[in-house]
């Protein structure tokens, strides 16, 4: 039972770029195929095209006005730089990767990424409620897989990972669960899950 | 007046040519027997003082040891120091280390003799256990927890505004989104950001609404934002502060173990404390990994050589000067004392093109080395040194060692540098000079009689008094086995000894140049050797004397050459008036050797004058000058007191092409002069030396040994005819110290050597006429020398008033005839 692939959910910043790299690892060691899944969040979108959109800078604490143009603008810039970290840290190593790029809710893009069967690491604040750092994944994918991928992420990042599991029929969710944390049980290491 | 005429000199007899050292008197069979003789022989004078400066400690009593070279004034002056050193107590250890709070002022630490080596052992410990012990610390799970604990608590306060401002928003149906560069709050539909369309189909008012609250949660979002960096400050600081405090866990026990180890010094433990507060301010520094990346600029590494770690340079120490291994004071000879040599100096590394230093580059020189002991130095070449004869000046005035160079000195520089911290100086300096400097810097530099108080005056010769022979014998004895030569026979010694009193010029005393003596015997030696002989003999001390003229007499040779092929015309035979055989000496290379001079004088009618044509032709020196006029003062003096000196002499030194100097010949001028205006012939047999007043005294020269056999020597190549000899001062007999040839020559009649105490004894033995005295009439006895002087004076007197006579309408002149 080997895992096909990881979908990671691709985000600039330094902790997007360090969940990358730790699955990036976890793949090449895995064997499976890394996929960078970039996100254009509609929501900004829609913010922008408000007449009063508005936005406060961090930390410059500033008010700037918003339009369309300026937001698209960014979100391509952002699916460029993602793209290009990925190829650098996908390229250190023997990995089969992939890039793509949606546009939609973040959450559902994700969902619908993971609904495929597949794994989705992420550490988007849409998602990662209670930890730095989320593994999203269907009740199609035994605990089996995602326990381990979960636990090694959260030791070679050093901090809590959370499982979300996506809706699905209450009692295969249960049984799901249940079996996630007689893994976790036995699973050795300092790795810290959280069972949503 | 002069002195009425004496009584006739007479030769001198053999026994007066040369006081031998008789070889009975030395009661030794060979110079082994002789016990080491460790004193400054013949320098009584300058050993008091040597030992006076040495033992006076205040300031300004250092020492000035002069006299010509050769004396051994070093090696005098180094034994009474070595002496001394030993009983003084074993100057500091001097360190420098990094001053923590102005890093360009390393600070000097002051550590009892010997412990600086162990101190700086004790620091490289400190920093390998700072270095093991403090990343410990950091990674122990307490301070992961409690590091962990403050970057929780920070986001907690973060999230938690955020949170909070989102749930306001939530509930006026308002989500907070996250942009690429911050926060915007949008209107929602449902669970979702309405899209701009939807949002302008509302009414009116509710988009007003909407527009009214994202307005003002923007301003509270601006609020919190604003905080968030004191919030980081917040954290930044305790975590800062849990640093230190980890830090000085681990440093603190470590340091203060060291402290206790140097209890006593309260330099150290200040520092040690200094370093306690750098080592918690730069903790991080500690916690770098070992093996990272070496820093590098344009992939040039940055790092000192083969130091793989400059930061911990800092906690280094300098050992300037250590005295571990010290017995007593210091004693430094420094050969080359530039300026850095004598105050120490700051070296640079070069690093990416530029020149950097630090405390650990500072040097220690002559004065670090020498403090609280004895510097000795060579006079002349500190004062040809730049600026090194004003560094000795400061620093024995301010007592203290700065280091700097010279270029900061002057302020010719102005990049950064150091500027170390003083070390005091406490040190006796020796200079070793020529008395010329002595008497130069005394004239001419107002400090030196302030710093050198004490001058050592060291003498060429010392008096050949009864038992002085024996223990001059001991210092050869001593001389010959400190440089391990083969011991000396009974008449080598007495031989060695003349020589000693030939080289003083004077029977009367003997040299005590050392470095002629050890010269004399290391070469006296050496034919010792080529003749296999286990002991010197006096034939191996003759030789090497006879052999070291040789070496250097190729000029002397020469003349006498040209002088017997008739080039350079002297006479040892016959007569002539107004010529007579002058001595000169001539001085080359360290061989002086005496060379006779053909000297003439020509007269005629004239003014009074005497012309020295070596003057007139600036080939005659000063002293040489004075001599010739001091002539005319005499024969004005003697011959023509009340009436005009009419006569006009001109005096030569014929064929000499080299300039004449000193006085030595003005007697034998004078004899010339006489001879010419007497119209006497001199015997050319003979040969003058002697200088003359205006009374008609003669008096000392120079080198009298020399001039008899410059003169002997030509007289010997010809043939000896048994008239031969030469005159000289009656006040140089003492100075005789005749080659043995001479003083056999003498011994048979076949040489004579004539003491002459005036000019009446001189011209009686040139010309075998007598001089002849004034009578009670006040005129000069008839047929005498003198009368013919003076009658010839008178005549030229007559003529010169019958000139005038003859013309009158010329007017008015008198006394002279005018060229």
């Amino acid at each position: 039972m080997t895992l096909r692939r990881i979908v990671v959910g691709l985000d600039a910043g330094p902790r997007g770029r360090a969940t990358l790299q730790a699955a990036a690892q976890l793949a090449a060691r895995m064997q499976a195929e890394l996929v960078g899944l970039f996100v254009e969040d509609i929501d900004l979108l829609h913010l922008a095209g408000l007449p009063f959109a508005r936005e406060v800078g961090y930390p410059s604490a500033t008010l700037r006005p918003l339009d369309v143009a300026a937001m698209e603008r960014a979100l391509r810039a952002a699916a460029d730089e993602v793209q290009r970290m990925l190829a650098t840290i996908a390229g250190r190593g023997p990995l089969s990767w992939s890039f793509r790029i949606a546009r939609g809710a973040v959450l559902s893009e994700l969902r619908a990424a993971a609904a495929d069967g597949d794994i989705v690491v992420t550490c988007a604040w849409h998602v990662a409620l209670r930890a730095p750092l989320a593994v999203l994944c269907s009740t199609a994918t035994p605990p089996e897989q995602v326990v381990p991928v979960a636990a090694a992420l959260g030791r070679s990042l050093g901090g809590a990972v959370e499982v979300v599991l996506l809706d699905g029929e209450r009692e295969a969710a249960e049984a799901w669960r249940r079996r996630a944390r007689e893994l976790l049980a036995q699973a050795q290491g300092p790795a810290q899950v959280l069972l949503a | 007046m002069d002195k009425p005429n004496s009584a006739p000199a007479r030769a001198l007899a053999a026994a007066e040519l040369r006081r031998s050292c008789d070889p009975a008197q030395l009661a030794f069979a060979t110079s082994d027997e002789l016990a080491d003789f460790s004193e400054a022989l013949g320098q009584v004078r300058a050993v008091e003082a040597i030992r006076f400066g040495i033992g006076m400690p205040r300031d300004g009593y250092n020492l000035f040891a002069m006299g010509p070279e050769g004396l051994g004034r070093r090696t005098i002056v180094r034994g009474f120091l070595e002496q001394a050193a030993p009983a003084r107590e074993v100057p500091p250890d001097w360190c420098y280390v990094f001053n923590f709070d102005t890093p360009h002022k390393p600070r000097a630490l002051q550590l009892p003799a010997g412990r600086a080596l162990q101190f700086k052992q004790s620091m490289e410990r400190l920093v390998q256990d700072l270095r093991a012990g403090i990343p410990a610390a950091f990674e122990t799970d307490e301070y992961r927890r409690r590091r962990q604990e403050i970057e929780a608590a920070f986001s907690e306060h973060q999230e938690k505004a955020f949170g909070e401002i989102g749930e306001r928003a939530k509930e006026q149906g308002i989500a907070l989104l996250r942009t690429p560069s911050g926060f915007g709050f949008a209107p929602m539909r449902k669970d979702e950001v309405m899209s701009p369309q939807e949002f302008h189909k509302l009414p009116a008012d509710e988009q007003k609404r909407l527009e009214d609250a994202i307005a003002v949660l923007q301003a509270d979002l601006e609020r919190v934002i604003q905080e968030v960096p004191k919030w980081r400050r917040e954290a930044q600081h305790k975590l800062r502060e849990l640093n230190r405090e980890v830090t000085r866990n681990a440093a603190h026990s470590l340091i203060e173990e060291l402290k206790a180890e140097y209890e006593a010094l309260p330099d150290v433990r200040e520092y040690l404390a200094a370093l306690e507060q750098d080592v918690l301010d730069h903790a991080e520094v500690f916690q770098q990994p070992k093996d990272g990346e070496q820093p590098t600029l344009f992939g040039v590494s940055l790092a000192h050589g083969d130091e793989s770690d400059v930061t911990f340079r800092r906690y280094r120490v300098n050992v300037l000067i250590e005295h571990a291994d010290a017995k007593g004071a210091p004693i430094v000879y420094e050969d080359n004392p530039t300026h850095d040599n004598l105050v120490g100096r700051i070296e640079h590394i070069a690093q990416m093109g530029t020149l950097v230093t630090d405390f650990t580059l500072i040097k220690a020189g002559a004065f670090h080395r020498a403090s609280g002991g004895y510097l000795v130095l060579d006079a002349l070449k500190v004062l040809t040194q730049p600026f090194a004869w004003e560094a000795l000046k400061r620093a024995l005035r301010a007592r203290e060692i700065r280091t700097e160079s010279v270029g900061q000195m002057l302020s010719l520089i102005s990049t950064v540098s150091l500027e170390p911290e003083p070390i005091p100086l406490d040190v006796k300096v020796v200079l070793v000079g020529q008395r010329m400097i002595y008497y130069l810097l005394h004239d001419l530099d107002p400090e030196f009689g302030e710093l050198f108080k004490v001058a050592v005056d060291f003498d060429e010769d010392m008096p050949r008094e009864p038992g002085s022979d024996l223990l001059y014998a001991r210092a050869v004895a001593t001389v010959a086995r400190s440089m391990k030569l083969r011991p000396l026979e009974r008449d080598a010694v007495a031989r060695v000894i003349e020589h000693g009193a030939r080289a003083a010029g004077d029977a009367d005393r003997v040299s005590v140049r050392m470095r002629g003596l050890a010269d004399l015997l290391r070469e006296s030696d050496y034919w010792a050797q080529a003749g296999e002989r286990k002991l010197i003999s006096a034939a191996d001390v003759q030789r090497a004397i006879d052999a070291k003229e040789r070496r250097s007499d190729r000029i002397r040779q020469r003349l006498q050459e040209e002088t017997l092929r008739g080039r350079l015309l002297i006479d040892t035979s016959g007569e002539r008036s107004g010529q007579v055989n002058g001595l000169a000496v001539v001085q080359l290379g360290g061989f002086s050797f005496g060379s006779p001079h053909r000297i003439t004088a020509r007269v005629r009618l004239g003014g009074g004058k005497v012309i020295d044509i070596e003057r007139e032709a600036e080939l005659g020196g000063p002293i040489h000058s004075k001599g010739v006029l001091i002539l005319s003062g005499f024969l004005a003096g003697r011959y023509a007191a009340s009436k005009p000196l009419a006569v006009s002499a001109s005096l030569v030194f014929e064929q000499s092409y080299g300039g004449v100097e000193g006085d030595s010949a003005s007697s034998a001028e004078l004899y010339a002069l006489l001879s010419a205006l007497a119209e006497v012939p001199i015997r050319q047999s003979l040969a003058v030396t002697g200088s003359v007043n205006q009374h008609g005294d003669v008096q000392a020269i120079g080198s009298v040994n020399e001039k008899i056999e410059g003169f002997f020597d030509l007289c010997a190549a010809r043939g000896l005819n048994g008239g031969q000899g030469v005159l000289i001062p009656a006040a140089n007999v003492n100075n005789l110290m005749l080659r043995h040839e001479v003083v056999e020559a003498v011994a048979a009649g076949k040489f004579a050597i004539y003491p002459v105490e005036n000019v009446d004894q001189g011209i009686e033995i040139l010309t075998g006429m007598p001089a002849g005295a004034r009578g009670a009439d006040g005129r000069f006895a008839t047929g005498s020398l003198n009368l013919r002087v003076e009658q010839r004076l008178l005549e030229y007197a007559e003529r010169v008033r019958s000139f005038g006579a003859g013309a009158p309408a010329r007017g008015g002149r008198r006394g002279g005839l005018q060229r």
